[in-house]
């Protein structure tokens, strides 16, 4: 008997380890980049009056240790790690819950339902992990609750823990008060009643809190919504955890006061539990998750790493047709000095290839603000980290990194000084932040650093409203004021050309060849001055046209080659 | 009674010494050295002119000052407070506070600071605060947004009592699903007379009159948008409104980063008993651009700024506006036939916005900055005084810096006023209070106080609009929010 009850505890342990490393090697192999994705918009600030403000708000305790975890996400592998542990947590409480109120029952594998369902909700960049750590705060209190044998203590635990976790977790109280008035109805039904007494406590302090203000609607304060980004909404998805979590407990409520049940029928039971859990995994992984998302998550990982190289070989693994990813892949072009070079090499939209027109989400103000800022155009590069940062209520390190350096740039060292302040509170950011107070107050100290110094010549002394004679303008602003600055040239080039605007082309060439900003043509601008200067054997010598480039427009012309990605891009 | 007097001097006396004592070697510290001069704190409240009835006034030494330990000692005629650096603040609890500027009623706390570095005790150079015993209104009702540009995320108005460093709500957009909330006024600085509009989704103004809270949809058919910027009629039965369209660019180069402009404008009266608005020939004007319209607290005159109306965006560096007046009759709803240019600004190359005159109407309060009329992104942007008894203009070289001050509002017994100034770090508008005689004269402004010295270095939003109130505002957001919600709203007319 002892032997047999050995057996099973070694196969439960195994069976949670094995689910820890499952998780884990999911996470980490296939969503490894929505972590790195997720640590951006978050902050966790070494600061009691920040601390406090987040610990007083319903929800606090939750959602400032989801910030505190989120912070590791930016070290490789710990998201992963992080998000098994929390998740197997959740499994594991389930399973007590289960066991406990089916003990004859093998319900193990119901138990991951909740696991799974929060699992693909995580990749969801408007879900907050706060949601999860609720989740596991409830499981907790609910274990605790179902530890206690008489009426009156658990009618007490229950009113105490439904207003301490309404507090401290949020809106996962009403699951808690929910789940026991199920289990009450069930295990104790002739005092079931009592347990309305939690219920409406929970009710009533959502009213309190929305007369406080701290919500506009209920479904904040009492449902899973108020764990997703209150500015959307959420779709019934965010209620899929809570639902399951329900679903199994009343299954074992149910079938918890079977004594026995024949092998064969466990046998066919745990089948229906696995296929059940199988079924909702590949549902939730088709539903949940977007792939586009997935990839655009790891290419901005690569832009905020600047691993251009990294970033041009996935791109040439993946299907282009998307602005998102043509964006991040011409920054990292133009980054190598390759955009003027290969632009009809990859494949090309139109302008919005170059820079997106804004959405104003946060996501595309923060690829917008690489956009400018690797175009050197520091104006608009700050606006748009500005905008990203603001719309997340400021708290977007990777944002604020940037409007450091945009300030420091521009000379505002006051605000570049309050921005590093902020950023000396965090874990991971601090030592760039205390490096960057070098420059503050010290010109000298920007302009002959290589990074800085070389954006500080981006800004040019003749001021103009950004775009006020078209965005070419500003860039040639730039590139007059600081020729050596070569991304916006390449920019120019590729803007005019994606814009079939063959004139502002030649104008620009005419401009600016011979010249330190354009010493020698690259190819796709050499395939640009065919356009206008096909016939002109002079222009093409003075040009320096290759005759590669010459072959292949002659030979598109004599229908010799239809297939030339850029001829068909610029004369169809 | 020689007796009582003896012992009266001998109390003096023995006072005398004490102080003497407390002032020289505080407790176990004896001083090592006497500096020749006055620390750098932060914030700047070195040589202020507080209200008597203002929060405690918690600094820090200058980050640039290095040491293991310090006290800041107060000291007035008959109060004396040692307060120890904790977390390198220097944070007067507020009792003692309050005992001691009491006592410094028309005078001043002496404040000295003393240091201990490498284990010898330094004191710097005692410096002032100085107290008026005129008081303040008591609450001070801002908007809290970021600075600018396009989006958001929570945004909110609140009202922050300066006797203590209590904040409350009253209005926030996460309660109205994130929408925009703006231009909060009151009437004559009253808590209970006030609007404020929501714009997008559940869009309206709402009055709020005593318990009674009403949604206005403003627009119409013959304005170019809802009511924009506000100032009651002090009767409480009008309002002066712009109706603008306005749009924001950014500068490339400029320090003054964004640009705002209207393309046109107009001023006009919302009658609030009626639900309609009126307006007049001079200020509805095609060839101008009027706007910022404020009462004066007689109720018989509106000014407001006008300008030529050029070409946007291309002239908008050619955007002048001039202190124009023109006179009302409230019970007619009539306006007088002329306009009077009160202060040429554009003869002088400059702009103004922001007219405020003081509830006693004697002075008029405005901004005064190179062009256009979204002072608050100008650095230039600087207070000036007009008196309206002689139309004599002056700058409020005091209350100025080199960074923009802009927005400003006055107390309800003129004394004091409050604006916003972006001089901490040249972007975040923080607010500031100084203390105006009956002269014009103004004193060294203090910015609102905080509990933790550093709030303002860690908030990123900035003070918007920030309005003296003389009491609190019992409107919650509860209500803001239900009324904004549910409340179709009041279709205001245009009758003319």
């Amino acid at each position: 008997m002892k032997n047999r009850f050995e057996k099973v505890r070694y196969i439960y342990i195994v069976g949670w380890i094995v689910v820890f490393i499952a998780l884990f090697l999911y996470m980490q192999i296939k969503e490894r980049y929505s972590f790195y994705f997720t640590e951006q918009w978050n902050i966790f600030l070494y600061d009691w009056p920040f601390v406090k403000s987040v610990l007083w708000q319903p929800g606090g305790l939750a959602r400032l240790i989801a910030d505190f975890l989120i912070q590791f996400f930016i070290i490789p592998y710990l998201g992963a790690l992080i998000s098994a542990f929390l998740l197997t947590s959740t499994g594991i409480l389930t399973s007590i819950i289960l066991k406990r109120l089916a003990p004859a029952l093998h319900l193990s594998v119901l138990s991951l339902l909740p696991v799974i369902s929060l699992l693909f909700l995580q990749f969801n960049i408007n879900y907050q992990l706060s949601g999860t750590i609720a989740f596991l705060m409830f499981l907790c209190a609910f274990v605790f609750y179902l530890k206690i044998q008489s009426l009156v203590p658990r009618i007490i635990y229950t009113a105490c823990f439904s207003l301490l976790l309404y507090w401290l977790a949020g809106p996962v109280a009403s699951l808690f008060v929910a789940a026991i008035l199920l289990t009450e109805l069930f295990v104790n039904f002739r005092s079931f009643y009592f347990f309305l007494l939690p219920v409406a406590l929970v009710y009533l302090l959502a009213i309190v809190s929305l007369r406080l203000g701290v919500a506009g609607e209920l479904k904040y304060l009492l449902l899973p919504d108020g764990y997703f980004t209150w500015k959307l909404q959420a779709g019934n998805v965010i209620y899929q955890p809570w639902l399951l979590m329900l679903a199994v407990l009343l299954l074992a409520l149910l079938f918890g006061q079977v004594k026995l049940v024949k092998k064969n029928i466990q046998v066919v039971g745990l089948v229906i539990q696995f296929v059940v859990f199988g079924w909702l995994a590949v549902f939730n992984s088709s539903f949940m998750i977007d792939s586009r998302h997935e990839i655009f998550k790891e290419l901005d990982y690569y832009m905020r790493q600047e691993n251009w190289d990294k970033l041009l070989e996935r791109c040439r693994e993946i299907d282009m047709n998307n602005y998102l990813y043509q964006n991040c892949r011409n920054v990292a072009l133009a980054e190598k000095g390759l955009l003027a070079e290969n632009l009809f090499d990859y494949k090309q939209g139109d302008l919005r290839s170059i820079y997106l027109s804004w959405d104003k989400t946060p996501y595309v103000s923060v690829l917008l603000s690489d956009v400018y800022f690797s175009m050197g155009h520091i104006a608009l590069s700050q606006r748009m980290a500005f905008e990203s940062n603001e719309s997340v209520n400021n708290y977007n390190p990777r944002m604020l990194k940037r409007l450091v350096q945009t300030n420091l740039i521009y000379g505002a060292y006051p605000v570049a000084k309050k921005y590093i302040a902020i950023l000396e509170k965090t874990k991971y950011y601090a030592d760039w932040a205390q490096a960057q107070k070098q420059f503050l107050e010290k010109d000298e100290a920007v302009e002959s650093d290589p990074f800085l110094g070389s954006k500080r010549k981006c800004i040019f002394p003749e001021n103009v409203l950004s775009g006020k004679n078209g965005f070419d303008s500003d860039l040639k602003h730039i590139i007059d004021h600081n020729p050596t600055h070569r991304a916006s040239i390449q920019y120019l080039g590729a803007i005019y050309l994606l814009l079939r605007d063959t004139e502002g082309f030649k104008t620009m060439v005419e401009k600016y060849y011979n010249t330190p900003a354009l010493p020698a043509l690259p190819k796709g601008f050499q395939q640009g001055v065919m356009l206008f200067a096909a016939n002109d054997t002079t222009a093409l010598k003075y040009y320096a046209i290759s005759d590669q480039v010459i072959q292949s427009f002659e030979a598109y012309k004599n229908k010799r080659n239809s297939q030339n990605m850029y001829l068909n891009f610029l004369l169809k | 009674m020689i007796v009582k007097m003896q012992k009266s001097r001998l109390t003096h006396l023995l006072y005398c010494i004490g102080l003497c004592f407390f002032w020289t070697c505080t407790g176990n510290i004896n001083i090592d050295k006497n500096l020749n001069e006055i620390p750098h704190i932060f914030p700047d409240y070195i040589g202020v002119t507080v209200p008597v009835n203002i929060a405690p006034l918690h600094f820090k030494l200058a980050d640039s000052c290095d040491y293991t330990d310090a006290y800041a000692l107060f000291r007035t005629g008959t109060e004396q407070v040692k307060v120890k650096a904790s977390g390198k603040q220097f944070a007067i609890g507020e009792s003692a506070w309050k005992k001691l500027i009491k006592s410094a009623q028309e005078g001043a706390i002496d404040v000295k600071i003393v240091t201990k570095t490498d284990k010898k005790w330094l004191a710097y150079k005692p410096f002032q605060f100085f107290v008026s015993a005129d008081p303040v209104d008591p609450y001070i009702a801002y908007r809290l947004i970021e600075p600018g540009y396009e989006t958001w995320n929570d945004m909110g108005i609140y009202q922050r009592c300066v006797e203590t460093f209590k904040q409350t709500e009253i209005a926030t957009n996460k309660t109205m699903d994130y929408n925009c909330v703006n231009c909060h006024s009151f009437c004559m600085q009253s808590p209970d007379t006030m609007l404020l509009h929501i714009r997008k989704d559940f869009g309206g103004t709402l009055v709020m009159r005593g318990n009674k809270i009403e949604k206005l949809n403003t627009k119409t058919p013959e304005t170019m948008s809802p009511l924009v910027y506000p100032s009651w009629h002090p009767s409480g039965n009008f309002v002066a409104f712009s109706v603008n369209s306005t749009k924001q660019m950014f500068h490339t180069s400029d320090p003054n980063r964004i640009e705002v402009f209207d393309y046109k404008s107009d001023v006009v009266i919302y009658d609030v008993e009626k639900h309609e608005i009126f307006s007049t020939p001079e200020l509805f004007s095609k060839s101008a651009f009027e706007t910022f319209p404020t009462f004066s607290p007689d109720g018989k005159t509106l000014y407001f700024c006008s300008a030529d109306s050029v070409t946007i965006p291309n002239d908008y560096e050619k955007v002048r506006y001039n202190l124009c007046s023109i006179t009302f009759d409230p019970a007619s709803r009539r306006f007088g036939e002329e306009v009077d240019t009160l202060f040429n600004a554009s003869a002088i190359g400059k702009s103004i916005s922001f007219p405020r005159v003081s509830p006693d109407g004697n002075f008029l309060m405005f901004t005064l900055f190179n062009y256009g009329n979204f002072s608050i992104w100008h650095r230039e942007a600087d207070l000036y005084l007009l008196s309206l008894a002689d139309k004599k203009v002056a700058a409020l070289n005091i209350l100025n810096s080199n960074e923009t001050e802009s927005y400003h509002s006055w107390s309800s017994n003129s004394r004091w006023v409050v604006f916003s100034s972006r001089r901490i770090d040249g972007l975040y508008t923080r607010p500031f209070i100084a203390h105006i005689d009956k002269n014009g004269v103004a004193s060294k402004p203090f910015v609102l106080p905080q509990d933790d010295v550093d709030y303002y270095t860690k908030l990123l939003k900035s003070y918007n609009i920030p309005e003296f109130v003389k009491g609190k505002i019992k409107v919650t957001p509860y209500q803001v929010s239900e009324t904004a919600r549910n409340e179709k709203g009041i279709d205001v007319q245009f009758k003319n």
